[in-house]
């Protein structure tokens, strides 16, 4: 029986096996670098974070006993393993450290509508960790607040204070700029 | 502010805005060179698990070895105390043998036992310690 595309086979995951494992990294690499992103991690940083992420969810595959969703065990590694690289290196990496892989922005696309974007995307990275976490978890992924909750390990009412309180300090951070 | 479960979250146009911005931010790296050097790493990782386990299977034969070694000195010493006193007795041996350990029979040298128990206790504790070394592996990786 073969799995849908964005579903994993959790009993050949357990077993180990390569192809499902690099699957599994082709499925989340784009959620762990985004976060790293969003914590103003340098681009080797978050290479390295997202190394770590997988080497450690390897290890503990065969012990991952599905009580949570393999996703939510994967972002709570992610966000762990992220965190811990943010508090060894505090400084953050501006948005436009590494050349993007999306092409120049085109015709229906104005350069002012990019610098806004620009200077959102610094805004959050200059955020508190937990708090530009939360947004890339939120806004980004456009996860619910429970699954924010539950790879933070945090109740739902304190995502919802970080959210809040991040909203405001972006709004602070972005005064001069028409946002909307 | 503090906000509590129930409460919803704003939904105005800076909402929007955000979250437009965030879900039009490219990911920055990735691909075919990420993947390779996460398997590159997930390979070095399981070499190692594999390497510790073969030491800790060796550290618990050796401890299960000096455990045999010492029941077997004392059983030796138990039939060497039996034929040396002239005891028909397994029980008398078998006292002979503990006394030979602890008292001045001098039938067999005191230090010696005791290094060889030392030895079993060391040998124990070595395999105590990597065990608890892939069990603390287990729950970094289980968290």
């Amino acid at each position: 029986m073969t799995q849908p595309a964005d579903k994993l086979n959790l009993d050949l995951l357990r077993t180990r096996d390569a192809d499902e494992f690099a699957r599994m990294v082709r499925l989340h690499e784009a959620f762990v670098l985004g976060l790293c992103q969003s914590l103003g991690l340098r681009a080797f940083d978050r290479d390295d974070v997202a190394a770590e992420t997988f080497a450690i969810a390897y290890s503990g595959l065969q012990h991952f006993r599905g009580e949570s969703d393999v996703r939510t065990w994967l972002y709570r590694i992610a966000y762990r393993t992220a965190m811990r690289m943010r508090r060894r290196y505090p400084q953050t990496a501006l948005a436009d450290d590494s050349p993007a892989t999306e092409p120049a922005p085109g015709p229906a696309e104005t350069v002012a509508e990019r610098e806004t974007q620009e200077a959102i995307w610094n805004a959050v990275t200059s955020l508190d960790p937990e708090q530009a976490a939360a947004v890339e978890m939120y806004y980004r992924r456009g996860m619910s607040i429970e699954e924010v909750a539950a790879i933070m390990e945090k109740p739902p009412g304190t995502v919802k204070t970080l959210l809040h309180r991040g909203r405001e300090r972006l709004k602070f951070l972005l005064r001069g700029l028409d946002v909307t | 502010m503090k906000m509590n479960d129930s409460q919803p979250l704003p939904d105005d146009a800076f909402d929007s805005a955000l979250r437009k911005a965030m879900t039009q931010r490219p990911v920055e790296g990735g691909g075919n060179a990420l993947l390779q050097e996460i398997m590159n790493r997930v390979e070095l990782r399981r070499q190692r698990e594999a390497q510790l386990a073969r030491v800790g299977q060796w550290m618990k034969l050796a401890g299960v070895a000096a455990g045999l070694l010492v029941v077997a000195m004392i059983a030796a010493i138990a039939l060497f105390g039996g034929l040396h006193l002239g005891a028909d007795q397994a029980s008398l041996a078998t006292t002979v043998a503990a006394d030979a350990v602890t008292s001045d029979t001098r039938l067999f040298s005191t230090e010696a036992a005791l290094c060889l128990l030392a030895a079993a206790v060391v040998g124990v504790s070595v395999f105590r310690l990597f065990a608890e070394d892939s069990r603390c592996m287990q729950l970094g990786a289980e968290a």
